[in-house]
């Protein structure tokens, strides 16, 4: 898993403690009772940074070729900030056994205040295909629970011609 | 005449050198500003090249003393300190035990998570931090479907024993 999250000043996790912060973290779930461990990654600013300037390219795949099943994953980041490459990370979770069958695409919003989410795009939607990245071609089913942050196609994937794999937006202003 | 020719000459070397520059700088700027978004790269070729570390999280102020453990910018006490300060407290209310502190190397510290990544170099010195909670799971970013209502029975940090920053946590059933 990896994204941006906010942090309470004092929240485990945290990339700048001390402060209420919004962060890029990824995190692995580990198999066999092995935990859930969150690796900070960068510190865009605090409660309310203005992410627009920011293109994130955040990616995982697997490390050695083998697409279909690993326990080695590569954890690579590019941000880029107002169109300049900003910083780049490669990581990796490791000792972590998977063997990916589906992507799932948007956002979740957790809190024990009143929060709200501005709109984020998801678009190029791809997928390992077996020999190269295949663009998303169906809309997928619909598995959010209890919205917000809603959820919509604002361009359906298609497999027609000249299909980018479509753009999912979610938003939360409740 | 000769003079003159020479002159001119290298007159007009320098304007051609100027109009290039100008010209050079003007496509720089524009590439600087421009809102074209970047090229996305294929991801697989993401791995090769830059900086494979990121610092972490900003957490315990690195210093230097003659009580900071051998090779650290800290101490076992500057953790304490952080716990107490900064630290999350358990589900109770109570500040969390701590079970133990070492200094390791980061294949160490790995093997104490049964091989998480801590991100950085098999020989560079790390500290890993053991606690008894129980700790709230909120702020997990699991898949939709599984439960956070138990909480967890306890929890590791990795911190960089050069710079302080926070390198990873878990939480553990």
């Amino acid at each position: 898993v990896r994204g941006i999250s906010t942090y309470d000043a004092n929240q485990r996790f945290n990339c700048h403690y001390g402060y209420n912060s919004t962060c890029m973290y990824w995190a692995d779930n580990r198999p066999n009772g092995g935990g859930y461990y969150e690796h900070a990654v960068y510190t865009l600013g605090g409660y309310g940074v203005s992410l627009d300037p920011y293109l994130i390219d955040f990616a995982v795949h697997s490390a050695g070729g083998n697409y279909t099943s690993t326990n080695t994953w590569n954890v690579s980041l590019n941000l880029y900030a107002n169109g300049s490459l900003a910083a780049q990370f490669n990581q990796q979770s490791t000792n972590n056994q998977m063997s990916p069958s589906t992507i799932t695409i948007g956002s979740e919003v957790s809190d024990t205040h009143a929060s709200t989410s501005d709109h984020t795009d998801y678009q190029y939607n791809q997928w390992y295909c077996g020999s190269a990245w295949c663009y998303q071609t169906t809309t997928g089913t619909d598995t959010s629970t209890s919205p917000p942050p809603y959820g919509y196609w604002r361009i359906n994937p298609c497999n027609c011609q000249g299909n980018t794999g479509g753009a999912f937006t979610t938003y939360d202003h409740s | 005449m000769n003079r003159l020719k020479l002159r001119f000459g290298i007159l007009l070397l320098f304007a051609i050198v100027v109009v290039g520059v100008v010209a050079f700088t003007s496509q720089s700027t524009r590439a600087v500003t421009s809102t074209k978004p970047p090229h996305v790269p294929d991801p697989s070729s993401m791995f090769q090249g830059g900086n494979p570390y990121p610092p972490g999280g900003t957490a315990i102020s690195p210093h230097a003393s003659a009580n900071n453990a051998p090779g650290a910018a800290f101490s076992q006490q500057d953790v304490i300190d952080f716990l107490n300060k900064d630290g999350e407290p358990t589900t109770n209310g109570t500040p969390p035990k701590i079970l133990s502190i070492q200094f390791v190397t980061a294949k160490q510290a790995s093997d104490l998570m049964q091989g998480e990544s801590v991100g950085r170099p098999d020989n560079y010195l790390v500290c890993y931090v053991k606690l008894q909670g129980p700790f709230s799971r909120r702020g997990e970013h699991v898949p939709s479907g599984v439960s956070l209502e138990k909480d967890a029975a306890w929890e590791d940090m990795v911190f960089d024993a050069s710079t302080g920053n926070l390198l990873v946590g878990g939480l553990h059933p």
